[in-house]
């Protein structure tokens, strides 16, 4: 069954008839996390890096930040039987909409910049990633394969 | 924003973005533009041009600078903490200068010099530096400043 | 199982190094550091090292140095190298591949590190932190 992500939405799932989908990331990170043995995934659609500049924001929306929304997604899929040592992470999105390639601020890369100090800092690496760039991005997990996929102006692709 | 400027400002944002996983901001706020005198680091070089390259921080982030690149929660001693910013000195210094200078050209560049800020205030540098970027982190900053003699 | 050899004048590069090792999934069997030329030369008279990492500005000796004398000699003559250095001229990096040696340039992310090193090593595998890493040191998830 195709199952949804919105914007500041995650979703964990065992079910293997499961396809997890996210639309329009364009600055936004859609996060993948799967365990091939267990076959438990999710995916997680951020829009900003640090909850710290909306804390009363971030206890009602977690996923919408980087630093709540991450962990969130990885206990999420320990409940349902999957283990830190296999999670295959995979990323996309994180692209600068605005075009302007000298703006060094980007907010898509900072949120790459604060998934990685979270990843590094529990030793977990990103298995493949497709970010960057001006374009926008859907991107699936499929729960019985694990295969994540990555739809760019109407172009298919296995990450 | 001069050629040079722009160079040591993509440099600066580069390291602490992938060495340090710290996030920079432009535009200071009054808490980073108030933060005190934490750690300087300089790093001298010669090739086609010599100089030195300073890196001060302010507002104690240098812990959690060092523990981010270590991957640790907590801070490292300070001797490792002294270790961390002279090597994202030496990283800045090395990514800005080809970029000034052209990728032909070979530097080489000296052994950091990492000194704590103990109360009394900091020799002032020679000259006025041929480019500076300042740049918020966290509750502090951290000034880069290229001399180019 | 290869025994790898770290070479930085950083101990916290070293550090960073030997932690993106330990997460990227090579099968490690000893991991030795030294913190210059000189230092590496002599961990390699007493160990086996099936993979060197090392930087190229340091005190001592500098790694462009160490690589000479490995060249030179024999045993180490075709000894896989992976300079990581903040090295941005293409006059020196060429310099460098030209004595067999691959580059990646500092700053890295983790993933480029980890991606390098799996190419140098053969090994494609992704068991992250089944080679004897600890994650207790930083464990908040």
């Amino acid at each position: 069954m195709k199952q949804i992500v919105g914007i500041a939405e995650m979703l964990v799932s065992k079910q293997a008839g499961d396809e997890i989908i996210t639309y329009a990331l364009g600055s936004c990170l859609g996060i993948t996390a799967y365990d091939p043995v267990a076959r438990v995934g999710g995916l997680l659609h951020v829009m900003l890096p640090l909850s710290t500049i909306d804390p009363d924001k971030a206890s009602q929306k977690p996923y919408m930040f980087v630093d709540t929304g991450l962990p969130r997604l990885f206990l999420e899929s320990y409940k349902q039987g999957a283990r830190k040592s296999r999670m295959i992470v995979k990323v996309a999105g994180g692209a600068n909409l605005q075009n302007s390639a000298n703006d060094h601020f980007q907010i898509g890369k900072r949120n790459l910049v604060i998934l990685r100090k979270m990843l590094w800092k529990n030793g977990v690496l990103i298995k493949a990633q497709d970010v960057g760039g001006s374009c926008s991005r859907t991107m699936s997990l499929n729960i019985a394969s694990g295969e994540v996929s990555v739809k760019t102006n109407g172009v298919l692709k296995a990450l | 924003m001069s050629n040079m400027t722009e160079a040591l400002t993509q440099a600066a944002v580069l390291t602490f973005e992938e060495l340090a996983f710290l996030l920079p901001d432009e535009e200071l706020n009054d808490q980073q533009k108030a933060a005190g005198n934490e750690a300087r680091v300089t790093v001298t070089f010669k090739g086609s041009f010599q100089g030195n390259l300073v890196v001060r921080l302010y507002g104690g982030i240098l812990p959690s600078l060092a523990a981010n690149m270590l991957g640790e929660m907590t801070p490292p001693d300070e001797r490792t903490q002294q270790d961390a910013l002279g090597e994202l000195a030496n990283i800045i210094c090395g990514n800005a200068l080809p970029s000034i200078a052209g990728s032909r050209e070979v530097f080489h560049l000296g052994a950091p010099h990492v000194e704590r800020y103990c109360g009394s205030p900091w020799l002032q540098d020679q000259g006025s530096a041929s480019a500076r970027v300042s740049l918020g982190l966290e509750e502090g900053r951290a000034e880069v400043d290229l001399f180019i003699h | 199982m290869l025994n790898i050899l770290v070479v930085d004048d950083s101990a916290v590069m070293r550090s960073m190094v030997i932690r993106t090792l330990k997460m990227s999934g090579v099968p490690l069997g000893s991991i030795h550091q030294a913190s210059n030329g000189r230092e590496g030369l002599d961990v390699l008279e007493g160990n086996w090292i099936d993979l060197l990492l090392v930087d190229l500005n340091m005190p001592v000796m500098t790694g462009e140095e160490m690589i000479d004398h490995l060249r030179a000699r024999q045993d180490t003559a075709d000894l896989p190298i992976l300079v990581i250095s903040t090295e941005g001229s293409q006059t020196r990096i060429e310099a460098i591949r030209s004595k067999g040696a691959s580059f990646i340039h500092k700053p890295f992310t983790p993933e480029d590190l980890g991606n390098t090193i799996r190419d140098l090593t053969g090994v494609s595998g992704h068991e992250q932190h089944d080679g004897g890493f600890d994650p207790s040191s930083g464990l908040d998830f």
